[in-house]
């Protein structure tokens, strides 16, 4: 199903597109946390993960507007990259998570203005048509907090210590933050 | 490529990896995005001062980063 994604946001490099039944059930998205590779920062793939468990966290999460999650497809080939998410949106406080997973055991060219365009249209989009004034971050991977700081604006708010239990140690767990300006 | 420039890449990728001046994030494999933010990093260390947003995207390749890396030996 590689062309017949349904593009939702547009990026200048990237779309974002929606995640329907169609994309659950014709691409291998269930099957990217069975890689350790994939998972390396983060706290899933304990289990293993099957189509029958996509389904339901489709239902659940997706379909049930839990979470806002897109995939992410280059413009030119239509290829498949990651998906990212914005979650645990509260619309008191005006807030939401956001998380990235990219599918690495595929090589991909220009990584780094990918990087930036889809976090920059998803962060356009949450900012000014969801209405959202902070987004969070939090991961285990310094490097990845060092680059959301540095190339997203991102600014770091601390370091929660020995948080996360992964591959038999205890990781610290960075957290920051981007706020709409007024 | 500089010395400087050789040891900062060992530095990150280790000594097995090679490198070589025509190595870019596109045609090397480990050079992703996460260990692109090392270098950058490393980078900085070395000269004790920030690289602003767009010299993080504009240096990608190793040639880039040689030049850079040159042309700022001579200001610190």
């Amino acid at each position: 199903m590689k062309k017949n994604f349904k593009n939702f946001l547009s990026g200048k490099i990237v779309d974002l597109v929606t995640i329907d039944k169609n994309f659950v059930e014709n691409t291998d998205w269930f099957d990217w946390i069975n890689f350790e590779l994939n998972t390396e920062f983060l706290t899933v793939g304990n289990f293993p993960n099957t189509l029958s468990h996509q389904r339901k966290y489709f239902s659940e999460q997706i379909v049930g507007n839990k979470r806002i999650q897109l995939g992410i497809v280059t413009k030119h080939d239509r290829n498949l990259l990651g998906v990212i998410s914005l979650y645990s949106i509260n619309s008191n406080n005006r807030d939401a998570f956001i998380s990235t997973f990219f599918d690495r055991r595929k090589k991909i060219k220009n990584s780094l203005s990918i990087f930036v365009d889809v976090h920059k249209i998803i962060i356009g989009h949450a900012f000014k048509k969801m209405n959202l004034r902070r987004i969070t971050s939090t991961t285990i991977s310094k490097d990845l907090d060092d680059l959301i700081s540095k190339i997203l604006g991102f600014k770091k708010e601390g370091t929660m210590k020995k948080k996360v239990f992964k591959n038999n140690k205890y990781h610290d767990l960075y957290i920051s933050s981007i706020i709409k300006n007024k | 490529m500089d010395i400087g420039t050789k040891k900062l890449f060992q530095k990150i990728f280790g000594k097995k990896m090679t490198i070589n001046i025509n190595s870019n994030m596109d045609n090397t494999y480990d050079w992703d995005s996460l260990m692109h933010i090392r270098i950058m990093s490393e980078i900085e260390k070395k000269f004790k001062k920030k690289l602003n947003i767009n010299q993080v995207l504009e240096l990608t390749s190793t040639k880039k980063i040689d030049n850079f890396l040159r042309k700022n030996e001579k200001k610190f």
